[in-house]
């Protein structure tokens, strides 16, 4: 395995030719926002936060895919990727429901730490207030499409780590949510074990243990690392 | 499409279509065309301000650099392209404060 050497915001850094440059940049030290990417599973890259800057390059290419190279610079926080990534991040918010101060996971949130992390403090766009449902017909775990951001997280440690492939996501466009089996209520899954892995994976608080109540949800990622 | 032709109207058309056409993967898309599709109906309204445009101006750039695929990519540029070449339509139907 040949190693690369390439350029971070200035800095020299190597990593191993297989490498995204997600990981490389983690190596170096530098922290690239993420919401999408669960350490663990496959990337996808749908949330585009973390899209970079490649001298050279009129495109944007994301972290979690774009494998390292020779020679090549990048630059992780210029200060149009900055506003880009705010504006996601107030698109995130204004697409679902998001209402922290009733959350499990207030306190505990990745979008919540995106914001403050992006400087979000207040969203410019219309809020959408879509009307979607709640299902808590399984006995230990409920899922509030509300805060569901589309990571597909889920979806992914279902299939790739727990091999139950229960979750799917389907409809096209802002209609676009999750679901169990064959769009069936989650306490009626053939497939699913009940194994919690989901909600540890979830970034918000749209799966969630039952009987939780605000701020209770804590999320431990490094059960779902390898 | 003639000298009479609403340019706002066209371009607002045009983020319809591609709102339908959108799969919902990446936020930018999925979010970010209803939102320059809004944008567009509130300023063919006459219910926009400037505010408003300059919103729009830096959605469309966001979503064009952003989207994970070539729809995405390619959706604001019916609205950069009226933006540029008819402005005055846009600036006609803005509320000024």
């Amino acid at each position: 395995m040949s190693v690369k050497t390439l350029t971070i915001n200035g800095e020299l850094v190597s990593a191993r030719e297989d490498e995204t440059l997600l990981e490389a940049a983690k190596g170096g030290g530098v922290h690239t926002p993420t919401l999408c990417h669960l350490d663990g599973v496959g990337d996808v890259g749908p949330c585009r936060l973390c899209l970079l800057e490649i001298a050279g390059s009129n495109k944007l290419h994301p972290a979690c895919l774009r494998k390292v190279a020779e020679g090549i610079e990048v630059n992780t926080h210029s200060a149009r990727l900055q506003k880009y990534r705010r504006t996601i991040i107030e698109m995130s918010f204004a697409e679902g429901n998001h209402i922290c101060s009733v959350c499990v996971a207030n306190g505990n949130c990745e979008l919540q730490d995106l914001a403050i992390e992006m400087g979000m403090d207040h969203v410019r766009i219309e809020y959408q207030l879509p009307n979607r449902t709640v299902d808590t017909s399984h006995d230990h775990f409920g899922i509030g499409h509300d805060r569901c951001v589309l990571c597909n997280r889920c979806v992914r440690v279902c299939d790739e780590i727990e091999g139950a492939h229960t979750w799917e996501m389907v409809v096209r466009w802002s209609k676009s949510h999750v679901i169990t089996d064959l769009n069936q209520p989650w306490g009626t899954s053939q497939t699913c074990t009940s194994c919690g892995k989901y909600v540890n994976a979830c970034p918000t608080g749209a799966i969630f243990y039952q009987g939780s109540s605000v701020g209770e949800i804590k999320n431990y990622r490094s059960k779902i690392d390898f | 499409m003639d000298q009479t032709t609403n340019m706002v109207d066209v371009a607002r058309l045009f983020m319809e279509f591609c709102m339908d056409e959108s799969c919902g993967k990446c936020i930018p898309c999925r979010v970010g065309i209803l939102q320059l599709h809004h944008l567009l109906t509130k300023i063919s309204k006459g219910e926009a301000s400037k505010a408003d445009l300059q919103l729009l101006e830096e959605l469309w750039d966001m979503v064009k650099h952003t989207s994970l695929c070539g729809l995405g990519q390619s959706a604001p540029n019916p609205v950069f392209s009226t933006l540029r070449y008819f402005p005055d339509e846009y600036l006609a139907l803005v509320i000024s404060h």
